[in-house]
């Protein structure tokens, strides 16, 4: 009898830890990512409003340095309006990276460039930003807002494949676009057995007036 | 012969920075290994 309360003991301890994991995993690092992501967009809109000399649209006027709340830097803002996205993209892709935020792959194009460009997101976890991103389908419109441009993608294929699979981002090979969006993220929910890409197309750019 | 003292205020506070303890284990280390091992690898 007394072996069969602590086994019984035992199996509610293990319970109530599992019950933990769940709350670390869609609570707990989603708001870290959310804090984080609160200063990316603040330094973000500082930016767009005091261009840098790095931006196209640099007037001479310097912002005031080693004002920035967030220790990364905010490369971009990207929208996904179908699933709700508003998220500041980071450069990296590493883990700690992707805590902050999508991540844009060093090895690809940067927005804007010609070529492709790749973006990686968590699904679970650290505010999920692709969470939803499966429900995404030709047509849909991705936007990515950086200090020189705002760019406007159609989504042209959404594929899964294994995590060796990383010629997806050389971009879609049925594509005949200058210029790609690859995002990738795991899939199914919850796992990282695959990876879930969405291929895009730029369909138009709007490059942010010059302010004088 | 128990090995915790006999007040029932200090079994309390034993068994609370236990848990504690278990909790901070859990989630500074297994947690965040956990995650990134088996949970979120979204890059390729």
């Amino acid at each position: 009898m007394k072996a069969l309360r602590t086994t019984g003991n035992v199996f509610i301890f293990l319970g109530l830890s599992i019950l933990f994991f769940v709350l670390y995993e869609l609570v707990g690092t989603s708001l870290v990512t959310k804090a984080r992501q609160h200063d990316l967009q603040a330094d973000f809109q500082a930016e767009l409003e005091s261009p840098s000399p790095l931006n196209p649209a640099f007037t001479g006027k310097l912002p005031i340095a080693g004002n920035t709340r967030s220790a990364v830097r905010a490369l971009a803002r990207i929208k996904i309006p179908k699933i709700g996205v508003n998220a500041i993209v980071v450069e990296g892709v590493t883990l700690e990276r992707l805590a902050y935020g999508p991540g844009h792959y060093p090895q690809t194009k940067l927005f804007g460039e010609k070529g492709v460009t790749g973006v990686a997101g968590h699904r679970t976890g650290w505010g999920a930003p692709f969470f939803n991103l499966d429900r995404l389908g030709r047509g849909d419109v991705v936007i990515v807002e950086t200090t020189a441009a705002t760019y406007t993608y159609k989504v042209t294929d959404t594929i899964v494949v294994s995590p060796s699979h990383s010629e997806v981002l050389d971009g879609n090979p049925k594509s005949k676009a200058v210029q790609q969006l690859v995002l990738t993220t795991c899939t199914p929910k919850f796992t990282a057995r695959n990876r879930l890409i969405v291929f895009t197309d730029l369909v138009k750019t709007v490059p942010r007036a010059v302010k004088k | 012969m128990s090995i915790l003292p006999k007040r029932r205020w200090q079994r309390v506070t034993i068994y609370l920075l236990l848990t504690l303890g278990y909790a901070a284990v859990l989630w500074f280390y297994l947690f965040p290994y956990l995650d990134k091992t088996f949970i979120n690898r979204p890059a390729l």
